[in-house]
C-alpha cells in the first residue's frame, strides 16, 4: 500500500528492481517528507539568475542540481536500510544517521558515507520512489 | 469523489442493509444510478465502494484540521507534503460542494 502521508513516522519497504540478490535483497524503509524538509531540499538544489541589463547578458536561467537533489531526498526519505552489503568487507553495513539542522530544528538523515555507498543510480531510483510516494497521484486526487 | 459521498447521503456507517442491497454494495446495481456532476462520472454501484481507505483517512484528518488540529506535532511545515496536498484538494472540493448546494438551493 502506498504511503498515506498522514503520519510523519509512516514507512513502507522498498526493494530495488536492480538488486542482484533476489533471495536476500537490501530492504529500504522509505518514508514521509515534511513540508519543511521539502522546502529545504528545493532551496538547496535550485538557483536562479536574472538578467540585470535588459537581457544583454542572456536570458534568465534556472539551475537544478539533480545529483544533490537525489542525495538529499534519499538522506531524509530513507528511514532504515537492512542487509546492505559493504562492497569492501562483504558484510552487512550498520545503518548510520546524522543530525541535520533545518530551519532551527534538528532532523535525522542517513549519513553521507552510507549514501555514497548506494551509488548514483540507486540514489536516483530511491529518490524517484520517495518523491512519488510524497506526491498525490492522479487517481488519489480523483478519489 | 469521497467529499461528495456525504452530499449524496452515502454514508457507509449509517447505511442500512436494505440500502446496501439497493445501492449494489454486494452485487452490481444498474449503471448510472449514482451520477456525480462534478466528476462527470457514472458508477455501476454505490460510489462509496470506490472510495479508498486512504481518501477516507484524509477526510477524517481534514475534519480535525478544520477544528485546528494537525495529525502530527508542530505547525503546517512539520506536516507531510502529501497531506497538505490532500488538504488543498479537499478544500477545493468542499468549495465545489458548497457551490453545488447553493445552486441546488436557488433551483428549488
Amino acid at each position: 500500500m502506498a504511503l498515506t502521508g498522514i503520519n510523519v513516522f509512516e514507512t513502507r519497504q522498498y526493494v530495488s528492481k536492480k538488486d542482484p540478490d533476489k533471495q536476500n535483497p537490501t530492504v529500504f524503509e522509505i518514508g514521509v517528507l515534511t513540508s519543511d524538509i521539502r522546502s529545504y531540499i528545493e532551496n538547496k538544489v535550485q538557483s536562479y539568475e536574472f538578467a540585470r541589463d535588459g537581457g544583454n547578458k542572456g536570458p534568465a536561467t534556472a539551475k537544478l542540481n539533480l545529483t544533490l537533489r537525489n542525495m538529499l531526498v534519499c538522506k531524509f526519505g530513507v528511514k532504515k536500510i537492512t542487509n546492505l552489503i559493504d562492497p569492501q568487507t562483504q558484510k552487512p553495513v550498520e545503518f548510520d544517521t546524522t543530525s541535520i539542522p533545518v530551519s532551527g530544528k534538528n532532523y535525522i538523515g542517513v549519513s553521507d558515507a552510507l549514501l555514497e555507498m548506494l551509488g548514483p543510480d540507486l540514489r536516483l531510483e530511491l529518490a524517484t520512489e520517495i518523491m512519488g510516494e510524497n506526491n498525490l497521484g492522479e487517481n488519489e486526487i480523483k478519489n | 469523489m469521497t467529499v461528495w459521498l456525504e452530499v449524496l447521503g452515502l454514508n457507509c456507517q449509517s447505511c442500512s442493509e436494505a440500502a446496501q442491497q439497493d445501492r449494489g454494495c454486494d452485487e452490481g446495481s444498474s449503471p448510472g444510478q449514482y451520477f456525480l456532476e462534478r466528476l462527470n462520472q457514472e458508477f455501476d454501484s454505490c460510489p462509496g465502494k470506490h472510495a479508498t481507505e486512504q481518501s477516507r483517512m484524509y477526510i477524517d484528518a481534514f475534519f480535525f484540521f478544520k477544528q485546528g488540529y494537525f495529525p502530527n506535532q508542530g505547525g503546517w511545515m512539520d506536516q507531510p507534503v502529501k497531506l497538505l496536498q490532500a488538504f488543498k484538494v479537499i478544500t477545493a472540493e468542499v468549495e465545489e460542494v458548497n457551490e453545488w448546494r447553493k445552486r441546488k438551493g436557488t433551483d428549488r
